[in-house]
């Protein structure tokens, strides 16, 4: 009993070790967003030495300062720029997918159609392609449909991906067929069915699938880089790696406050988060 | 319950994350606000065309077109001093008055040196008529020694002349005379005579002397009964070849000797001979005899007798020739007293021609002296001739004199005026040059304006308005006491002594027009030419003598398009106070030149146009 007991308490406490670590990157952040430039310079020595000894760091800082969050916040309006250029992209990107992704995952879950399985699983086929992969010939359409340096550039191929169908349609699919079988018979046309029953029984595959969308989206990379050309569309994942080493507090900073959201939708959407993983491991 | 408590939980978030977005929101706003409010305000504007006008604006003042000076004798105490600078005095008015009591004091003192000059004077011109004497004196002294020379000199010359006269006359006489010598053809020939006799007489000698041997050798052979040994082949032989020598010797001289004593060799030479052949015949004999020895002992005696008779009877006309070759002796020449004697006659020969060169010489020397003694006399003359130095003290003294004459009849003058200083002709006092109690000066003790002259005036303008305005340009002036325009014409330039980079330029204002004092304006716009590229001159910077302009271009940027300053370095063609025209090619028409900003500026600021 007794050494049940310790071994419990020794397995929490590895996973406990193990959550510090993970964590600590959050922590550099934080801390390093209120260092000063003497603390930072002292630790980050090695990098502007080019490489030559370890960089050490200070969870409590010497001279902590937020002279970095007024800079961000008050004398840089750049930062919010590309911050509401996120936000835009983010929102319009998950509004796309409600509007024909949902639907699409419905019409996968509920009607069993000649050809929809093996469809579904080109849809998964895609779904597992990497950006890398299929980046040319998106530009190569945007192009043709002089998109490219727009936005839409962007929000027209995350709003028709494949990943959210999935997550939602292993939400739909936990729903029963004779459920719909009585409101049909009950007169209930198909539009009724999806938006009265559909949609509130199946939403947390569905705010799975945002929560998810918004955190890959928030922090896409490849995509604004290859598509965009002025930096007046690029989104707040592009503006990060534009500070120098020299601004390493600004940097610290300007990551903080872009992880901010990340954290409200996370936290917001956690429990529904958990649902669409489940989802996602069953099989159809 | 926990639906309730999720659903709480979920909009306790939502509403956290909404506020963020709105804080967000509201920073966004702020730090817009901040950027945009730092950005300095900028005002533009684009190239023009336009004609570089330029306006030269300048002040002057009106000066007095000349000046006449009233002036007195240097010295004088002034008392009391009755003008004042500006007044203006008219003919016979009194400007200053001097002390009258110093003017008796100087008075005196001009009367005693003008007294004590003339004693001066009076010395002086004795002092000359004495040096003229003495310099006539010198003169006649000169002359009278150069005649002295002249008559000395010329004695020496003529006694030394007559010394080489002579000299050369016995040189000639001497040489005339001359000395008999013998030639040397003459003394050769004697000297071969005497050699071919005394040639001729040893080989007679050595001949009978070999003969008298044969003779002993042939009497004792007789006397024995013996043949005669070759012995007298060896005399012979002797004999012929002495013969022979001899027969060399005159063969050689034969071609030098003249006919007649080729002759005498001749006749030597024949006899010589014959001596030989008798030698040669006899020794033929003895030798073609020689094999006939052992024929008989008789005939051997009788040969030896034969030969002995023939040797005596050669010996016999050997002596007789020796006797003759005696009697026809030839004596031996012996110049040496005629050398000996030829030698004197060189020695005084020579003798003579040193006595003709002595007195040569000592002719010469002579001529020399006369030369030298003439030329220094000459020049002893010449001296006494040479005038002397100007001396114009005398001339001097007698101008100094006058003028103190003159000066003290002034004093006079002024002293009968009670030391009142009166004006000759009307104007404008200008300056005044001595002080109440003070002496004056030998300048002008007041300056006055002429009234013929009329003013001129007088502008100062700077070395960047020179450029548009040159003399014989006219210009609108305008008086500051009445208003007066006047059109004058540019007479003068010159620098101002007002500091560097300034100029003053003189015109003359009509007769009558103005006063000295009144001050004046011009304004004068001067049309440049057409420029294409002309900006304001607010937008135009300098820095190290270069000029540049800053014009506003966009750029995009994570704000979106910005406005961003540029700079653009420009030459400038011509400028004026409000605009500057730029050679064209460095703006063009579209460009926005920054005129105004409210905050310096560089290169790459960022900017915003002014509301």
């Amino acid at each position: 009993m007794k050494g049940k007991h310790l071994v419990e308490i020794c397995i929490k406490l590895l996973f406990i070790m193990m959550g510090i670590v993970i964590c600590m990157p959050v922590f550099f952040v934080i801390t390093g967003s209120v260092m000063g430039s003497y603390d930072l310079e002292e630790c980050l020595a090695p990098v502007f030495r080019e490489g030559q000894g370890f960089v050490t760091w200070k969870l409590i800082p010497d001279y902590p300062t937020i002279e970095h969050y007024g800079k961000l916040l008050f004398q840089t309006p750049q930062f919010f720029v590309l911050f509401w250029n996120s936000m835009r992209m983010t929102g319009l990107i998950l509004a796309g997918q409600l509007l024909v992704g949902v639907p699409a995952a419905w019409a996968f879950a509920v009607y069993q159609v000649r050809g929809s399985r093996l469809l579904f699983g080109l849809y998964i086929v895609l779904m597992l392609m990497p950006f890398q992969v299929t980046m040319l010939s998106s530009y190569l359409v945007l192009s043709r449909l002089s998109l490219l340096n727009t936005q839409l550039a962007v929000i027209l191929p995350a709003v028709f991906s494949t990943f959210p169908i999935f997550l939602t349609y292993g939400g739909f699919r936990e729903l029963p067929a004779e459920l719909f079988e009585a409101a049909r018979i009950d007169g209930a046309g198909e539009l009724y069915i999806f938006l009265r029953i559909g949609l509130p029984l199946g939403k947390g595959g569905m705010l799975s699938a945002f929560v998810l969308g918004f955190l890959e989206y928030w922090n896409m990379l490849e995509q604004p880089l290859a598509f965009l050309e002025d930096q007046a569309l690029w989104p707040l994942s592009l503006y990060l790696p534009q500070i120098s080493w020299t601004q390493a507090g600004f940097a610290f900073c300007a990551s903080v406050i872009m992880l901010l959201p990340a954290v409200f939708v996370f936290i917001i959407g956690q429990d529904y988060l958990e649902q669409g993983i489940v989802y996602a491991g069953l099989k159809g | 319950m926990e639906e309730k408590e999720r659903n709480k939980k979920y909009r306790i978030w939502i509403k956290a994350f909404a506020a963020f977005l709105v804080f967000m929101w509201l920073c966004t706003v702020i730090s817009k606000s901040i950027y945009v409010s730092g950005l300095p305000r900028v005002q533009t504007k684009q190239t023009e065309r336009k004609y570089i006008e330029h306006i030269v604006e300048a002040e002057g003042i009106i000066i007095e077109g000349g000046e006449q000076a009233v002036n007195t004798l240097p010295g004088l105490r002034v008392q009391k001093i009755y003008a004042k600078k500006g007044d203006r005095v008219e003919v016979g008015d009194v400007l200053f008055q001097i002390d009258t009591a110093d003017l008796r004091s100087m008075i005196a003192d001009q009367e005693a040196a003008i007294h004590q000059m003339n004693y001066q004077l009076a010395d002086l011109e004795f002092n000359q008529t004495l040096a003229e004497q003495n310099k006539e004196i010198n003169r006649l002294w000169a002359e009278e020694d150069y005649e002295s020379a002249d008559r000395r000199t010329a004695v020496d010359v003529e006694r030394a002349e007559a010394a080489v006269q002579e000299a050369q006359r016995a040189l000639d006489a001497h040489l005339q005379e001359g000395f008999p010598m013998t030639s040397e053809e003459d003394r050769r020939m004697a000297e071969e005579k005497y050699t071919t006799w005394a040639a001729r007489l040893k080989s007679l000698q050595d001949a009978i002397t070999q003969q008298e041997r044969v003779v002993e050798e042939l009497e004792r052979q007789l006397a024995e009964g013996k043949k005669l040994p070759t012995l007298s082949g060896t005399a012979e032989s002797k004999a012929e070849e002495e013969a022979g020598n001899a027969e060399t010797s005159e063969d050689n001289e034969e071609s030098e000797e003249p006919e007649d004593k080729k002759e005498g060799n001749d006749t030597e030479d024949s006899d010589d001979k014959k001596e030989e052949n008798s030698v040669r015949d006899s020794e033929d004999k003895r030798e073609g005899n020689g094999g006939e020895d052992s024929d008989d002992a008789g005939d051997d005696t009788e040969t030896i007798a034969d030969e002995l008779e023939a040797a005596r009877q050669e010996l016999t006309r050997l002596e007789k020739e020796l006797e003759a070759h005696y009697r026809n002796a030839v004596e031996k020449p012996d110049f040496s007293l005629e050398d000996s004697g030829y030698k004197l006659w060189q020695q005084e020969t020579e003798n003579l021609r040193k006595a003709v060169q002595n007195a040569e010489y000592a002719r010469q020397d002579a001529v020399a002296a006369r030369n030298s003694a003439l030329q220094q006399e000459a020049r002893d003359v010449a001296n006494s001739l040479v005038p002397d130095r100007l001396d114009s003290s005398v001339e001097q003294l007698r101008l100094q004199l006058a003028e103190m004459q003159k000066e003290l009849s002034t004093y006079y003058a002024l002293l009968k005026c009670d030391g009142k200083v009166t004006s000759v002709s009307g104007g404008t006092v200008t300056n005044i040059l001595i002080s109440t109690g003070g002496r004056t000066s030998d300048t002008a003790a007041l300056l006055l304006t002429e009234d013929e002259t009329p003013c001129q005036f007088r502008l100062t303008i700077t070395k960047e308005q020179k450029k548009y305005i040159n003399i014989g340009d006219s210009v609108d002036v305008t008086l500051a006491n009445d208003g007066t325009k006047i059109s004058l014409t540019v007479d003068y330039l010159t620098e101002s002594t007002a500091g560097m980079g300034y100029y003053d330029l003189y015109m003359e204002l009509p007769q009558g027009v103005g006063q000295p004092g009144i001050v004046g304006s011009v304004s004068q716009s001067v049309q440049g030419e057409l420029r294409g590229c002309c900006v304001p001159i607010d937008a135009l910077y300098s820095e190290n003598d270069r000029y540049c302009v800053y014009v506003v271009k966009e750029k995009e940027g994570i704000l979106g398009t910005e406005l961003y300053v540029e700079r653009i370095d420009v030459k400038v063609l011509d400028k004026n106070e409000r605009y500057a025209a730029l050679e064209e090619g460095a703006l063009s028409s579209e460009d926005k030149i920054i005129t105004y900003a409210t905050e310096p500026i560089k290169r790459g600021d960022t900017v915003r146009y002014m509301e």
